[in-house]
């Protein structure tokens, strides 16, 4: 039975950024190594300060900070960390 | 920690958190960023950095202009938030948590070395804490 995850990417996804796709390819090149199905999620970082960081993670069972600054809402990554931090969530800040 | 400003938002913060980087790659191309392209990183003997690639040095893909301004290294690294890797230089480059299912913060970019062939063993860790976490219930619900 494959497993399955849900990964929150903190940030907001331009498709003109290499390193945004190079973030969503490379969870799933690692999903295939663990035996994952991995759904990736990309998280508005404004919306860890509009919604809370509850809501804002949308289910995802682990978060990844999204390389590519300045962030649209630098506090909402600040809270998105330590939510994760605080909550025992699998993180990686890339 | 009242200081926690970054100087890409801030870049007239003066003892910003996080700084521009002090040792820039010399004769880099026009327009590349402060650290770039593949350097060395010095990782510490025993913490999970060490684990997960099974060796003391490794290269790693940067793409950055910043980094962990040195002044506040000893404020960060408490409340068991370590440095597990390091540049030629002794500059913070992997930031871990000990006692967290899985907490790390690198400044390059394991992402760019991955590859269908070569995954990022950086990133395959992550993802097995991930499976571990939840597998133990330990979900966002």
């Amino acid at each position: 039975m494959t497993s399955q995850l849900t990964i929150g990417v903190i940030g907001d996804f331009n498709p003109e950024l290499e390193s945004h796709h190079a973030t969503n390819n490379a969870l799933q090149h690692s999903a295939v190594n663990v035996g994952a199905s991995v759904d990736v999620k990309w998280l508005p970082t404004a919306s860890f300060i509009d919604l809370g960081c509850p809501q804002a993670i949308q289910g995802a069972d682990a978060l990844l900070a999204s390389p590519g600054g300045p962030y649209r809402s630098h506090r909402g990554v600040q809270e998105a960390i330590r939510f994760a931090r605080e909550r025992g969530i699998p993180f990686l800040g890339t | 920690m009242e200081a926690t400003a970054h100087g890409e938002d801030d870049p007239e913060q003066s003892v910003a958190l996080i700084a521009p980087v002090s040792c820039p790659v010399p004769d880099r191309a026009p327009g590349a960023r402060a650290l770039t392209g593949f350097l060395k990183i010095h990782v510490t003997p025993g913490s999970l950095a060490h684990r997960i690639y099974g060796a003391l040095a490794v290269e790693e893909s940067y793409s950055c202009n910043f980094e962990l301004n040195p002044i506040y290294e000893s404020s960060i690294t408490v409340d068991g938030l370590e440095v597990s890797g390091r540049g030629d230089n002794g500059e913070a480059r992997i930031l871990e948590l000990t006692g967290h299912p899985f907490f790390f913060a690198t400044l390059f970019r394991p992402q760019l070395a991955s590859s269908e062939e070569r995954p990022h063993p950086l990133i395959t860790a992550y993802l097995s804490a991930a499976l571990k976490a939840k597998t133990a219930g330990a979900t966002l619900a």
